[in-house]
């Protein structure tokens, strides 16, 4: 009888299990989604400038392979302003180089699992994916629970994005607005918001614009780094003078 | 050609940004100083780029097009300073950009 029981609790408790990460999976497709309608006005404007010249398909492969909006967008927007290709590739990684400080936070939460989870997984880690990841650690729970939510959550995040993008880069030409031309400053601009909210950065992202604006006859998009070079000069020089 | 080198050579780099912490654990904890700069530099390209962008709609605009651009562009600002979320300000940032267009070309 002591077996039966046994055997009857671990049935029991591989069910609960299976219970579990199968909410898990689900919170993980419902947060994805959730955060997916916030990106859809971005997707669609990358869309856009992914359709409005070619080649088609490497413009369309930037999405899953860059997977980070802003660096994309840069990258195509040098490459269609002629940008000598050191300087297209220095933009696009000089924009995608934060992705170390946000994989270093999740390495210890993930100093446990297999290899191969953290060569797959590292390939989704973006905003949003990093943003919902933290989230979800902040509630506890099993590394199996954490596992399946991030697994859940980043492949729909990554699907559905591709999607949009490519949803963007069909109809984009279609859609002739002027006014969504304005919508790519503006996206840009959502990006650097969270930045003014300190001295250092608000005079590093001041000077970055004006060096950027009186730059943009500099040849082959140097403008941009030499922008970026000047923003993150004047924010160290500001850094240092603020009082602690 | 150029794209595909383009996207391979920035789509290796972020990939290596990504799974390199995760697999060296010195990595995993850079300086503060390091993480400050980094996050700068892509704050002030993304910065350069809205400029670049604005720059080029603006070059070869007349005045009722450019006034457009630059209220909506101040609307966005607005908008997204109070804390409101992407599609919000882009959304704010269109409908002025038609509005003061309209206006400014009726008048």
């Amino acid at each position: 009888m002591p077996v039966a029981h046994d055997a009857g609790m671990t049935t029991t408790r591989s069910h609960e299990t299976a219970t579990d990460l199968r909410a898990e999976w689900r919170d993980g497709v419902v947060a994805a989604l959730t955060m997916l309608v916030g990106f859809v006005p971005f997707a669609l404007v990358i869309g856009a400038t992914v359709g409005a010249h070619g080649p088609v398909v490497a413009r369309l492969a930037s999405t899953p392979l860059v997977l980070g909006g802003s660096a994309q967008l840069a990258v195509l927007e040098l490459l269609d302003d002629g940008g000598a290709m050191a300087l297209v590739i220095g933009t696009g990684l000089a924009i995608n180089a934060r992705l170390l400080t946000y994989s270093a936070s999740l390495a210890p939460e993930w100093a446990g699992a297999s290899r191969r989870f953290r060569l797959v997984a590292a390939a989704t880690i973006i905003d949003p994916t990093w943003a919902l990841s933290r989230e979800r650690a902040a509630r506890g729970g099993s590394f199996e629970a954490r596992r399946s939510f991030y697994a859940a959550m980043a492949s729909v995040m990554v699907l559905g994005w591709t999607g949009l993008v490519s949803l963007g880069a069909a109809i984009g030409p279609a859609v002739d607005l002027a006014a969504m031309d304005v919508a790519v400053p503006l996206c840009l601009l959502v990006l650097v918001v969270p930045n003014l909210t300190t001295r250092p950065g608000a005079a590093g992202v001041a000077a970055a614009a004006l060096v950027g604006w009186g730059a943009t006859a500099a040849p082959a998009g140097s403008g941009v780094l030499l922008a970026a070079l000047a923003g993150v000069l004047v924010a160290e020089l500001v850094e240092r003078q603020v009082p602690r | 050609m150029n794209t595909w080198l383009a996207v391979l050579a920035v789509g290796l780099g972020s990939y290596t940004f990504r799974v390199v912490p995760l697999f060296v654990p010195w990595i995993a904890s850079p300086p503060p100083r390091v993480e400050r700069v980094v996050t700068r530099a892509g704050a002030a390209s993304l910065a350069a780029l809205a400029v670049a962008s604005i720059r080029r709609q603006t070059a070869h605009a007349d005045l009722p097009d450019t006034t457009a651009v630059v209220a909506a562009l101040v609307v966005g600002l607005l908008v997204a300073r109070r804390g409101a979320r992407m599609p919000t300000v882009v959304l704010a940032g269109i409908a002025t950009h038609i509005a003061v267009g309209l206006l400014a070309h009726g008048a």
